[in-house]
């Protein structure tokens, strides 16, 4: 989770983020590669979770660091920087896959971290008594990943912030531009959803 | 029997966002870092921060606080300006073919040709028509020129 107070979940011998954004302005192009450093890999996080391409992910992430370098200066600070780019990202994305799902294209998948096998979600599914016992990582990432593209744009940005990168729902609305309890009920009826996509890893 | 209803159905929401969660495990290739800040290195090389004047413009519209009314005001701002090239595109002009009629009753002078700019009557309503008169003349006016706020006694014999 960021901490929106000095944007930066960095230890406080860097320069915050606002410091940065007026330097970039000013064509100090350190600094804005300073920004894309602190942010690529929750960008990436976001693109690659809602798209299901690591290819895909990082076009888009660096489209969303050219756009945003392109727009700084219509950056007002009402905001962090961090809102603001991941605002650019949903966006950027959402739009992405309205095109894309047109013309569907071929989904691949990052490796995974093998501190999986500890995760007590993963420990329970394979201390089941059933056939999901014996599921292959790959397979479940591919069924994950289905699920997933079941859900609509919209509901798809919800689960990935709130489920997969841990914001808050404050977070969220302010990214999405909606209010908490839209937030709150676009996360109720993705998980009905993608209970019932899922339904034979319910306990 | 309701309550272990609702258990259970709030013990597998928790699971589904639990399985979900298992994606933060996926992670992209090492590289992917220095790749992508050389690419964005590459691709901003030429450009200043705020970009060009139609990004700046782009950006307005799509990244204000307020996107839907920018929106809105910029394509009021363009309805208008069709609305208005529509008009002027209905609005009357002059007549290309000037009518030319012969003055019969001049004896000193060969016939001449008197046109008239425009016959369109439907211009009346607007503004009187324009007369172009042709006419060489080498005579002078008789008698003195006076200019002042009475009269002006100046003849002309044609």
């Amino acid at each position: 989770m960021v901490d929106e107070s000095n944007n930066v979940e960095t230890d406080s011998l860097q320069p915050p983020d606002t410091v940065l954004v007026e330097q970039a302005r000013n064509g100090e192009y350190s600094a804005y590669e300073e920004l894309v450093r602190r942010y690529q890999r929750r960008i990436y996080a976001l693109t690659y979770g809602m798209t299901s391409s690591s290819e895909d992910a990082e076009d888009l992430v660096q489209e969303v660091f050219v756009k945003a370098y392109q727009s700084l200066r219509s950056f007002k600070g009402d905001s962090s920087f961090y809102t603001w780019v991941y605002r650019i990202a949903v966006n950027r994305t959402i739009n992405f896959l309205k095109k894309r799902n047109r013309r569907r294209g071929d989904v691949s998948l990052d490796d995974v971290d093998s501190a999986i096998e500890r995760d007590p979600a993963l420990v329970e599914l394979r201390a089941r008594e059933s056939p999901v016992r014996d599921i292959s990582l790959s397979e479940l990432q591919n069924k994950l990943n289905a699920a997933l593209e079941t859900l609509s744009e919209t509901h798809r940005t919800v689960v990935v912030l709130f489920d997969i990168q841990g914001l808050s729902h404050e977070e969220i609305a302010k990214i999405m531009n909606c209010s908490v309890g839209t937030v709150r009920s676009r996360l109720f009826y993705a998980r009905q959803q993608l209970q019932r996509e899922l339904a034979e890893f319910m306990p | 029997m309701n309550g272990e209803t609702q258990n259970n159905s709030d013990k597998q929401a928790d699971f589904v966002q639990r399985l979900i969660a298992l994606k933060r495990y996926e992670q992209p290739d090492p590289h992917f870092e220095m790749r992508n800040l050389a690419a964005l290195r590459e691709k901003l090389a030429d450009t200043a921060p705020g970009g060009s004047w139609a990004d700046r413009w782009l950006g307005w519209i799509n990244i204000g606080s307020v996107p839907a009314f920018r929106m809105v005001l910029v394509t009021s701002l363009l309805a208008l300006l069709s609305v208005n090239f529509l008009l002027l595109d209905s609005v009357p002009t002059l007549s290309p073919d000037p009518v030319s009629f012969v003055e019969e009753d001049v004896q000193s002078a060969p016939a001449q040709v008197l046109q008239v700019a425009s016959t369109n009557d439907s211009l009346d309503v607007y503004r009187k028509p324009v007369f172009v008169f042709e006419y060489p003349s080498n005579r002078q006016p008789i008698g003195p020129l006076q200019i002042g706020p009475s009269s002006v006694p100046v003849r002309f014999d044609y």
